[in-house]
């Protein structure tokens, strides 16, 4: 039976990766779909080139390949987001956010003095300047691109600027001048957890990439 | 998917048989089984296989594991020890249904 040779399968790789299918792990399984097909065709007869298979394939085929990326990358986000906020209910976040909430009320007086609208302001730039960062070492160091890596970067900045837009634009608005304190502790603890969340979930995704797949 | 409005509840457990069936299998090699067993019937399109195998493997009851196959890297999935319960339970959930609605449909020549 006829096999595609690597340049075949580097071809559909790249003409996928131009497609903005940007997501080596998902783009690997559509290259052995679409490879397994032609091969399929060959060996049922076809005897053209593969170019020309390749480009009946496509024809034939890309919009619905497309599509179901894209339905696919907007899935994984709400996923992630949901996961997201899922892991507060975990045990280590409930002890964690107990923890520091205790913590936050216990020495009030001394940290409310550091806090105000700006400083929230500064930590949701800052948290994105750090997203940032991760996400050009991520590509960096793997010199691929990974659905779960990414969509989840993405699921931390908006919680995050979602949190600290309904925090401070909406609830500051609202809540008493006396109350407000303990809004920005909440807040704070809210920023710690997210960020301890965030980064075991980014730890595991890693894994799974690199111990499951070995992709990495 | 023929008949799609029909078959979308069943794809989970269509998928699980079948890699209950055999020791692992890849996306391609799940439609083209499919494709064969129904003699062409019930065709999985791409869109529709690998969401439900990507879902299977979050919840557990899937495990990949990757191979480089004829120049490319493959993705297999094989059963857990979840994954082979929930068969189980999947396959006996569609058998009362496929009954019930054996009774249902055709009531003269119900199974019961």
């Amino acid at each position: 039976m006829k096999k595609l040779t690597k340049e075949d399968i580097q071809f559909i790789d790249t003409y996928l990766d131009n497609s903005d299918v940007v997501y080596a792990d998902v783009r690997l399984e559509m290259v052995d779909h679409i490879a397994s097909d032609i091969e399929n065709s060959m060996k049922n007869g076809d005897e053209r080139d593969f170019y020309y298979i390749f480009k009946d394939y496509m024809v034939n085929n890309k919009a619905s390949l497309l599509n179901n990326y894209k339905s696919f990358k907007s899935k994984t986000l709400n996923k992630l987001t949901l996961k997201l906020l899922r892991s507060f209910l975990t045990l280590k976040s409930i002890f964690l956010t107990c923890v520091l909430l205790g913590l936050g009320l216990f020495f009030k007086e001394h940290i409310v003095t550091y806090l105000n609208e700006d400083v929230f302001i500064m930590l949701w730039f800052f948290t994105t300047l750090l997203v940032f960062v991760l996400w050009l070492y991520s590509n960096t160091k793997t010199k691929t691109r990974f659905i779960a890596i990414e969509q989840l970067f993405l699921a931390m900045l908006l919680l995050t600027y979602f949190a600290k837009s309904a925090f401070i634009d909406i609830c500051m608005a609202v809540v008493s001048v006396s109350n407000k304190d303990y809004l920005y502790i909440g807040l704070l603890v809210f920023f710690i957890v997210t960020w301890f969340n965030f980064i075991s979930i980014t730890i595991k995704n890693f894994q799974y990439y690199s111990n499951r797949l070995n992709l990495i | 998917m023929a008949n799609s409005k029909l078959y979308k509840g069943s794809l989970t457990t269509i998928i699980l048989k079948l890699l209950n069936e055999s020791d692992k299998m890849y996306g391609y090699e799940i439609t083209q089984k499919v494709k064969e067993i129904t003699k062409g019937e019930l065709k999985i399109t791409e869109g529709a296989l690998y969401p439900a195998l990507h879902k299977l493997e979050a919840d557990g009851l899937l495990e990949v594991e990757m191979k480089k196959v004829d120049n490319r890297l493959r993705k297999y999935y094989k059963l857990t020890e979840k994954g082979n319960k929930e068969t189980v339970n999947k396959l006996n959930e569609l058998q009362e249904y496929i009954k019930t609605m054996q009774i249902l449909v055709n009531p003269k020549f119900g199974l019961e």
